[in-house]
């Protein structure tokens, strides 16, 4: 409590000092794009005269208050035109700046230099990729994917072959916090972790944060994502549609009452199931049954938003989507019928609605209310009935399970703009967790030869209520010219059972201008997580759980600390490098042996250890220009501890990569055609293989009865370490290209992509298999064990097709 | 379009490669991890034994067969008591499925081992690295109760299942390890018969089920000292029971939990953690295990 005292004493000294100069007037407004009305984010703006700026809020407002004396104001965004704006300030005044699209590139370089660079801000291992860019990215199958984009970036891993996971410095996918319109998503994947939920095409922009993080942030140890949603054009209705190799997409947005309220709905959905079902169909037939099989997920984004007055606005957004594989057969005889169907869905569904209100030109706020839930169940079923003479006999059998969490949040954000020298931000939340660890629901019927059986039971684990709440408050302030800092308190308290867990966490992040447009930058965060996903780790299934923090099972915590240096060249170009350490505790595993389709308490078959990060990260960026993209390097270790693991000895975590390097270009020959590249290159994942092997022995009965060859024999392997053996090294060549023509309704691309242009083959797991020994002449001569490993994904083309109108 | 036309002609030279199987086939062999061959000890003993049998293996790699010819037959094997020289033991041919390669027999009417002491196998050969195992002779623990209930219990998928009471009082301030095992005497008319290994359950949240199905492990962590009660579960005719109780040590307990781990990880394959199968051998695999057997009949 001592650090927070010095810490407020500190910013209110400060705060009081710089309020003590000459009368201050303050311009406040929001910045929005001209022809969407989409607000924008992170925009810079500048006065000449004085040397003082601010950039607007995620919601596009901003506060800048200046001297009393003339202003010469520009406001500028990448990929927007500059405006500049004359006045003399002697009163508060509000305006909206609306920016318009560059209108050549030209134009882009020369506001270029206008715009925030990256060594002004505080802020250090932090990325965000512009949507477009992601688009651009060749993907597989032709689906654009936004956590497999950021999977390019320096620090960031893939779990496996095609897998959108992300492993953010040596941590875990549940310790990277996704939000999307500030919502939690808890399960961001379809397809088996093939494909993640998020439609680019309603998506607004995504930012990467990887440490340093600032106070306002928490929950998680390793990573935030923000995904905000797009609003919806204010002022017409358009529209973009793509059919892709296995799923299409249509987005539509527009205003309900112009400049005031806006809609924007986009949808996805897959459609092998529908295009194979004549197919499967006649399978069935032929096989004298009828039914069907096959798999789909969905997805649907919405958001309206409407503006009430100047000061006050409110957002509704949703997003729902579910994956579902199916299989029914009945097969109807003279004399009976059978019948069996399984089934297996999960889904998650968010919704918030955020009211931003500005309280005064230089205190906004965001009030959220958020409601989301994601579920699992399969079900299984098995009916046969028949006739036995004129008795109907019945055997019939069916299982449900569901699992899944439903959280219901509030929290209230203020931004608090008192002089150009401090941006302070203040808030709290409270979430309540409903936690369903997995419920059974058993139905048997039975009746032959006159004798009736039924049970109908449900069996499983209790629902575990919890209670998370946090608050903080951080300032991003000067001291001096040359030397920035952004500091502040997080904290977090989580009630569950009769447990209650607080913790407070200091963060530090700070910027140096050095000589020669270098920054020196660093960062200290702590964390604290208080849920965690219980899953075997290699690939993301549905049934993988997410559990709380419990009397047994206590929260992770972390600490990080980087240091970086970062500088824009010349008018195109970003750089930075940064090394970085990072510290957790009671990380959770699963014990030796353990599996998650196990029954039985969970907090069982777990074990809690520590882990280590540390490393390097290199990237550059060009951003403007025909040729964007941006080449990436990261050179790290991660190691485990667990005590009931690896006989308590430090191990490679088995996404400790030492190099990871990534390249990602975008040419663009003309408005016509644009080709994408990319290719990385990362080293082998670390897995547990058996270094030799013995039979080991056991007596069935007595010693003596043993001794007597009554014994159990099992051939086991010897495991020197766990993750002792390196799978081969993974790299891959995607390119794509996009062909887009101007209609004159609307404009259309073709987009043709190969992934895996060299069709290198990567590996997915290793098996080890019996094969054949031939001699010269062709004959076999024997069998051996030989150890392979499998790929999945050869050279993949795809094909897309775009429409905006 | 002349763009697309390179694209094309690219497009078109990599799909000429699938007349190539191996350009599209997804598995390849790889090497498997280097190793070095260590001694492999097995042997198991009792207070009641008058002969001490030891099996001595290399390990081998992960693609080679395991055979007899893994039997290392030419090492120096000895057997030590609380630190003083006991047995040499000779060389004996096990047979091709036997566990064993090396034995003693004690002077007539005398055991082998003694409860509370402790022994030691040194093995020596020249080209593997010495190994060395120690345990300390189980004392006996004596049942108070064995007993068959005359009622069915729920068992653990919810069926009802025959059951076995059996009480026995824990030794107090020291960790301590058990082993059941329960067998039918099956007699046929003619008077032969034979054992029938009964498969054990229990709902018992301080045993685990072996995953060969012939014993439940128990430990007294959560009833030390206290007069404790298990029951076990089972499906076999309840008629003409016998208990094996033994009193284990704690790494004849590890051992054979790692195996059932291990041996119920393997059914899970790809989903399931990977185990390391326990050894007290040092600088070697395997196990020296311990224990103090006796059986009991079960009151019907």
């Amino acid at each position: 409590m001592k650090i927070t005292k010095r810490i407020l004493f500190l910013l209110f000294v400060i705060c009081c000092f710089q309020q003590s100069f000459a009368q201050k007037y303050t311009i406040s407004g929001y910045v929005d794009d001209t022809e969407t009305g989409e607000k924008l984010i992170s925009v810079n703006l500048f006065d000449a005269k004085s040397g003082l700026g601010t950039v607007s809020n995620t919601y596009g407002f901003f506060s800048l208050t200046l001297p009393q004396d003339s202003v010469y104001l520009s406001v500028s965004y990448v990929g927007y035109a500059t405006k500049y704006y004359r006045m003399y300030l002697d009163k508060d005044v509000t305006i909206d700046f609306n920016l318009g699209s560059a209108i050549d590139l030209e134009t882009v370089e020369v506001v270029a230099s206008e715009v925030e660079k990256i060594e002004e801000n505080t802020r250090m291992s932090t990325v965000t990729v512009p949507i477009e860019q992601i688009k651009k990215i060749p993907a597989l199958f032709g689906e654009v994917d936004v956590l497999k984009a950021l999977q390019l970036l320096p620090g960031v891993q893939s779990g496996g072959e095609g897998q959108s996971g992300l492993y953010v410095r040596g941590g875990s996918p549940d310790q990277n916090l996704i939000l999307l319109d500030g919502v939690p998503v808890y399960n961001a994947s379809h397809l088996f972790g093939f494909f993640s939920v998020f439609n680019a095409d309603a998506i607004k922009d995504v930012t990467l944060t990887k440490g340093g993080f600032p106070a306002r942030y928490g929950g998680r140890l390793s990573s935030v994502i923000e995904i905000n949603m797009k609003e919806g054009d204010n002022n017409d209705w358009h529209g973009t549609g793509t059919i892709g190799l296995i799923a299409s997409k249509l987005t539509v947005e527009g205003p309900l009452v112009k400049d005031k309220t806006s809609l924007i709905v986009s949808a996805r959905r897959t459609y092998i199931d529908v295009l194979a079902k004549p197919l499967i169909q006649s399978t069935f037939k032929a096989n004298g049954s009828t039914g069907g099989t096959g798999y789909f997920f969905y997805d649907v984004n919405a958001k309206i938003n409407h503006k009430f007055s100047d000061k006050d606005r409110l957002y509704l957004s949703m997003y729902t989507g579910k994956d579902k594989f199916y299989y029914e057969e009945e097969t109807v005889e003279e004399r009976s019928i059978y019948k069996t169907a399984v089934d297996l869905s999960w889904g998650n569904l968010t919704s918030a609605l955020r009211w931003n209100h500005l309280w005064s030109n230089k205190l906004f706020s965001n009030t959220t209310l958020t409601y989301s839930k994601y579920n699992f169940q399969t079900g299984a079923e098995d009916r046969y009935e028949f006739l036995e003479g004129n008795t109907k006999e019945i055997e019939a059998f069916n299982l449900n399970y569901i699992s899944g969490i439903d959280d219901l949040a509030a929290k209230i954000d203020f931004d608090y703009v008192p002089n150009p020298n401090h941006f302070i931000r203040f808030g709290a939340s409270a979430i309540a967790h409903d936690f369903k660890p997995g419920d059974f629901d058993l139905d048997i019927e039975s009746s032959f030869d006159g004798n009736q059986f039924t049970l109908d039971t449900v069996f499983g684990q209790k629902p575990i209520d919890a209670v998370e709440l946090a608050a903080y408050v951080e300032d991003d302030f000067n001291i001096g010219e040359n030397f920035k800092v952004n500091a502040g308190l997080h904290f977090s308290a989580f009630a569950v059972n009769d447990e209650f867990y607080t913790s407070l966490q200091p963060r530090l992040g700070m910027r140096y201008l050095l000589p020669n447009g270098f920054a020196l930058k660093g960062s200290y965060a702590s964390m604290r997580q208080y849920i965690q996903l219980l899953t075997n780790g290699s690939i993301g299934l549905p049934t993988d759980l997410w559990l709380p923090t419990t009397d047994k099972v206590k929260p992770q915590d972390s600490w990080q600390a980087a240091l970086g240096i970062a500088k824009t060249i010349g008018k195109q170009y970003e750089f930075s490098v940064e090394g970085y350490y990072k510290e957790m505790t009671n990380l959770l595993a699963y014990k030796e042996g353990a599996s998650l389709f196990e029954t039985g308490d969970w907090q069982e078959r777990v074990t809690q250890g520590s882990g280590k990060s540390y490393g390097a990260e290199m990237l550059l960026q060009k951003k403007r220009g025909k040729l964007t993209g941006w080449i990436g390097y990261t050179l790290s270790w991660t190691t485990r501890q667990f005590d009931e693991l690896n006989f308590g000895k430090r191990f490679d975590y088995k996404y400790d990569r030492r190099h990871d390097f990534s390249i990602v270009g975008s040419y663009k020959f003309n408005d016509r055609i644009t080709l994408s590249a990319t290719w990385v290159y990362g080293t082998g994942n670390a897995i547990t293989l058996g270094n030799s092997q013995y039979k080991a022995y056991l007596p069935f009965g007595t010693v003596q009865e043993f001794l007597n060859g009554n014994t159990i024999e099992n051939e086991v392997s010897f495991y020197e370490e766990r993750n002792n053996f390196r799978m081969r090294a993974y790299h891959r060549f995607d390119i794509g290209v996009n062909f887009t023509k101007k209609k004159k309704k609307y404009e259309r691309t073709f987009t043709l992509g190969f992934y895996n242009l060299y069709s290198r083959k990567n590996p997915f797991f290793i098996f080890t298999a019996r094969e054949a020994i031939f001699d010269q002449n062709g004959n076999q001569t024997g069998n051996e064990t030989v150890l392979k490993q499998a790929s999945i994904f050869p050279i993949l083309p795809s094909v897309a097709w775009t429409f905006k109108f | 379009m002349k763009l697309i036309k390179n694209i094309s002609i690219i497009a078109l030279a990599i799909f000429s490669f699938s007349s190539c199987e191996s350009f599209f086939s997804t598995t390849i062999e790889v090497d498997p991890p280097a190793y070095e061959a260590q001694m492999v000890l097995h042997s198991f003993a009792t207070p009641a034994d008058s002969i001490f049998l030891v099996g001595v293996a290399q390990s081998v790699g992960l693609l080679e067969k395991i055979d007899n010819s893994n039997k290392v037959n030419d090492a120096k094997v000895s057997l030590y008591e609380d630190g003083v020289l006991k047995f040499e033991l000779e060389y004996v041919d096990g047979g091709p499925s036997v566990a064993f390669n090396y034995g003693v027999n004690a002077l007539a009417g005398e055991l082998i081992f003694e409860e509370g002491k402790e022994y030691e196998i040194r093995v020596e050969h020249p080209t593997y690295e010495n190994i060395s195992v120690k345990q300390i002779a189980p004392k006996g623990i004596e049942v108070t109760r064995v007993k068959l209930d005359e009622n069915q219990r729920p068992s653990t998928d919810g069926g009802l299942a025959n059951a076995v009471d059996i009480e026995f009082s824990d030794p107090a301030g020291e960790e301590n390890y058990y082993e059941l095992k329960m067998f039918r005497n099956v007699v046929f008319p003619d008077g032969s018969g034979y054992k029938e290994n009964v498969f054990l359950e229990t709902n018992d949240f301080s045993a685990t089920a072996s995953a060969y199905g012939n014993s439940l492990l128990l430990k007294d962590d959560n009833f030390d000292g206290e007069n404790y009660k298990i029951s076990v579960l089972f499906w076999n005719e309840p008629v003409d029971l016998e208990l094996q109780w033994n009193v284990i040590t704690k790494d004849y307990y590890l051992y054979s939990k790692s195996l059932t781990d291990y041996w119920n990880a393997q059914d899970f394959g790809f989903f399931a953690e990977p185990v390391s199968v326990y050894t007290n051998v040092e600088n070697g695999l395997g196990l020296f295990g311990m224990v103090n057997e006796s059986v009991y009949d079960v009151e019907e």
